[in-house]
């Protein structure tokens, strides 16, 4: 079975200086002004759970969050409910297309005048469903073509690293992407 | 909807047992049901909760984004999952956890769940149970599943049924308690588990145990049933048994429970608990939802009318072994005592005062508990397994959830205390102040529920903030306190037991919808909940902190020596709380001040637009409405298996189909009619073929005689199961034709010889 339900994380540049709680408003108003695609529901606030998931915007196809995460790295969290496509190169394509969609709109809001970046020569990519993907490099291995598919279709180019993130056996199949050609935000 | 819904189940296994796999499958088959439309929305709602699967606010596909109220666009092809609940709306899982009582693998999973699932949160409720959030309705067998597998059910987590049985969560090792109740819990949650004497109630029923008088954990005042541990002397024997308390509630209206039994024997729990349970099945309101609580009938009955029903009952149930084998069972910890430790060692100064407020020793010499604040009651996954790991390598037993949102960790030797705690900080749980004021205590409220009224989350966080950061000072004279918080009247956080409570209202200021909270004084939380807060006055949110600041700062100032807050509201009077208070519920208008017209945590100006119908109590179903959904089912898994050429199968679910039915409605006039095949077709002819009630006017027996003449076995071919689906279908169709000409015939129990 292919790969599916893909979380892609963008690291946010000097984090120190970026007060979260605006993220707050910038959903809500992703969701007036319909900024993104598909079905976005609701705000939820977790920002008081240490190394949680912090300010989350849900909605129905998927999830976005700017979080701090277990790892203190702080970042755009991107999490694929519903897939659109039928293969795992062609999910994890849409499931970075959106999370750079996000990212975008993130990055350039004026609330930030300019201080809020990410870093854009690095991703990580997990698979939020631990039937189709064990977390081992053999699952690495077995979908290491398909992978790469998917990030050549969405970079349009092949200047790119991936390599599997050796973590607990009981976390979610991580791998990060590393990119000579750093993505346009 | 998880690409992987449809491996787990072989991936699974043999982990799960039999029935509860039938169990989840069935549910499985009624999601499809309802999805092609074969069930009707109110059964299938019912159907739901009964699992534990909830609905959330904005389910009905509409949200208030600020300006506008904006349509939530979903799949139109989709059914509705209850009244006004689109398919696709994401709603929450309740996941019932008896006493609280956790394993490390049970955290684990809790924790893959929420991730997999949910919105990255697992929350831990006032009733000692987990909920996740925003899930999808056709990822709910899968959840159940993963449960299942580690010994967990969803089932009766919501609905009209028996909740979550809650004890508190220093069973077993608390130096006040009688006796651990830790497995009166157990059995009481095995027991009423799918008993079919608790599923015809007008409203939910929630029982606790406490293993002491005077503590505020177990909570018996507020309970419909209340357990508190008890030791009588009897013929020179000590016995252990329990004072029972029944018709306890909160609610809108809060109702203390009254002592129904001074003691009775632990042999007798079961037995008590039933007859409860079946005159309140039996007597209590079921077309009035605001008034179906057991409350309410032992009100208008009195407590002596109430008992002399319940020992009616008793001298009528029949017997049931499961009452004292499952007692035989019980439930133990294995414990190696020979692990106790010497001393905690050098502690660091942050070590120390972690020691000081958020753990004591256990009764047992050696142990420590940990209490591990969550804020708010959440927890992350990545949390959540370092805590399996904590079980692992330094606990023994089960961890224990408490009703203040947090966790307890029990057996830990003294001289692992450093270990746990370096674990915890790794973790980022190490906040002190457990169970004191900075812990405040907040129901979901308008982050997911469609009764909440104000931001019950967003106020706790706010006030939660404001402690930590020393704006409200940490002052041992008021540390002790509890700020509980509920989202609206209803007291899902217990508010009215709290020393400082409050409720989400609304009030209209200049036209505009302004959020605030009902302030409510006085409530007592120990002696088992023994005293309910009143409200004073309403407050808007945004200045609730300053309210806070001054009650606290006046306490101090004002309170006599050793003199409670509860004393000191009532010495100070409320009249008098309520003239100080009142400058406080002042509102700037809307162009000075537009952040008094947003509630915590939220940017959209205040709205209760996006309030809906609640789920808390469910639809009263019927009990034959259930048992023919039971029979439809079955007849159409026969279907299911003729079409896979499984014919032994299908014969047998044909017939079961008809057993369904039947029994449905045998039971409308005998409530304990047996399972097996011949009984229930001497039952059904003599109540309903031989006075006629099952006479079709035109086909007169013949739908009877389907029934009648079929025979449950295993040798069924092709053409003979297929016949038997046939006839069990018209049978079913004819006992609804039965039920809709002669309910009321039918509808009289002989029970107890009590109408």
């Amino acid at each position: 079975m292919h790969l599916d339900h893909f979380c892609v994380k963008i690291f946010i540049q000097a984090p120190e200086k970026i007060n979260y709680s605006q993220t707050i408003r910038i959903f809500h108003s992703w969701i007036q002004n319909q900024k993104l695609s598909g079905t976005l529901i609701d705000v939820v606030d977790y920002s008081h759970v240490k190394k949680g998931p912090g300010i989350v915007l849900i909605g129905f196809e998927s999830d976005y969050s700017i979080e701090e995460g277990s790892e203190n790295n702080p970042g755009l969290l991107f999490k694929s409910k519903i897939s659109r496509s039928q293969n795992t190169g062609h999910r994890l394509a849409d499931a970075i297309e959106d999370t750079i969609n996000a990212a975008r709109e993130m990055a350039n809001d004026s609330v930030w005048n300019g201080e809020f970046s990410f870093f854009t020569d690095r991703l990580i990519i997990q698979v939020n469903d631990r039937l189709l993907a064990q977390n081992n490099f053999a699952t690495f291995e077995k979908n290491e073509m398909e992978i790469a598919a998917g990030l050549k279709k969405y970079l349009d180019h092949s200047d790119f690293n991936a390599e599997y993130v050796q973590s607990d056996s009981r976390q979610l199949f991580s791998f990060k992407v590393d990119l000579q050609k750093p993505l346009t935000i | 909807m998880k690409k992987s819904n449809e491996l787990w189940k072989p991936a699974l296994g043999t982990k799960i047992s039999e029935s509860l796999s039938n169990e989840i499958d069935e549910f499985e088959t009624d999601i499809a049901r309802r999805k092609s439309g074969q069930i009707d929305e109110k059964i299938f709602a019912e159907t739901r909760l009964r699992r534990g699967t909830y609905g959330q606010r904005y389910d009905n596909g509409k949200r208030f984004d600020g300006n506008q109220s904006r349509e939530l666009i979903y799949n139109e092809a989709n059914p509705t999952k209850g009244v006004d609940t689109l398919w696709d709306a994401p709603g929450m899982t309740r996941i019932k956890i008896p006493f609280g009582g956790m394993t490390a693998e049970q955290s684990e999973l809790i924790a893959d769940l929420a991730e997999e699932y949910s919105d990255g949160i697992a929350h831990i409720t006032t009733r000692q149970d987990y909920q996740l959030h925003f899930i999808h309705i056709e990822n709910t067998p899968t959840i159940m599943r993963r449960l299942a597998a580690v010994g967990i059910t969803t089932r009766e987590a919501c609905g009209n049924s028996v909740r979550n049985v809650t004890a508190c969560p220093k069973a077993g090792v608390c130096d006040c308690e009688v006796f651990d109740v830790s497995a009166h819990a157990r059995v009481m949650t095995r027991f009423f588990l799918g008993h079919h004497d608790v599923q015809d109630f007008g409203r939910k029923f929630k029982i606790s145990f406490s293993g002491c008088k005077s503590g505020d954990c177990g909570l018996a005042g507020i309970h419909d049933l209340g357990l508190v541990a008890r030791i009588q002397e009897v013929d020179g024997k000590s016995l252990k048994g329990f004072q029972v308390y029944a018709g306890g509630g909160l609610g809108a209206v809060p109702q203390a429970s009254r002592l129904l039994y001074d003691f009775i024997r632990e042999d007798e729990l079961l037995l008590v608990s039933q007859a409860i349970a079946r005159v309140f099945a039996r007597l209590g309101e079921k077309k009035n939802r605001a008034r179906a609580r057991l409350k309410f009938l032992i009100q208008k009955l009195g407590v002596e009318k109430f008992r002399e029903l319940v020992e009616a009952e008793r001298k009528v149930l029949p017997p049931d072994e499961r009452r004292s084998t499952l007692l035989a069972e019980g439930y133990s910890e294995r414990i190696d005592m020979d692990a106790a430790g010497s001393d905690v060692g050098e502690l660091t100064d942050e070590q120390k005062t972690f020691l000081e407020r958020n753990a004591f020793n256990q009764k047992q010499k050696g142990f420590l508990a940990v209490r591990v604040l969550l804020p708010l009651g959440d927890i992350t996954p990545a949390q959540l397994r370092g805590i399996a790991d904590i079980q692992r390598k330094y606990m023994q037993g089960t961890l224990r959830l408490t009703v203040t949102q947090n966790i307890l960790l029990r057996w830990i030797p003294l001289d692992k205390f450093k270990d746990v705690y370096n674990a915890l900080h790794e973790l980022g749980l190490t906040s002190t102040g457990s169970d004191t004021i900075s812990d405040v205590v907040a129901c979901p409220g308008t982050d997911t529920c469609k009764l909440g009224i104000a931001s019950s989350r967003g106020l706790a966080s706010e006030l939660r903030s404001r402690f930590l950061s020393g704006e409200f000072s940490d002052d041992p004279q008021t540390r002790d306190l509890q700020i509980k918080i509920s989202g609206c009247f209803n007291s899902c956080s217990q508010h009215h037991i709290a020393d400082l409570g409050f409720y989400g209202i609304s009030r209209k200021v200049g036209g505009h919808t302004v959020p605030h909270f009902q302030v409510v004084l006085g409530g007592v939380r120990t002696d088992n909940a023994s005293e309910f807060g009143m409200p004073i006055l309403a407050i808007p949110a945004k200045r609730i902190p300053e309210v806070v600041k001054h009650l606290l700062s006046d306490f101090k100032k004002e309170k006599n020596s050793n003199e409670t807050f509860q004393d000191y509201i009532h010495r100070t009077g409320k009249a008098e709380i309520k003239t100080r208070l009142q400058p406080y519920t002042k509102v700037e208008d809307f162009q000075s001040s537009p952040q008094s017209y947003t509630d915590w945590g939220d940017v959209r100006v205040h709205s209760t637009k996006d309030m809906g119908i609640g789920e808390c109590a469910g639809e009263v179903i019927a009990r034959i409405d259930f048992d023919f959904g039971t029979a439809e089912r079955e007849v159409f898994e026969a279907q299911l298996a003729l079409d896979a050429s499984d014919y032994n199968k299908a014969g047998q679910l044909a017939f079961q189909s008809m057993m369904s039915a039947a029994r449905g409605l045998i039971k409308l006039s005998f409530l304990d009619i047996s399972k097996k095949p011949d009984q229930v077709k001497k039952e059904f002819d003599e109540r309903l073929v031989a006075t006629g009630l099952f006479t079709d006017p035109y086909m007169g027996n013949k739908f009877a005689n389907y029934f009648l003449d079929a025979q449950d076995h295993s040798n069924y071919e092709k053409d003979s199961a297929h016949q038997l689906i046939e006839e069990a279908g018209l049978f079913i169709e004819a006992a609804h034709s039965c039920y809709a000409r002669n309910g009321d015939k039918l509808e009289r129990i002989e029970a107890s010889g009590v109408a």
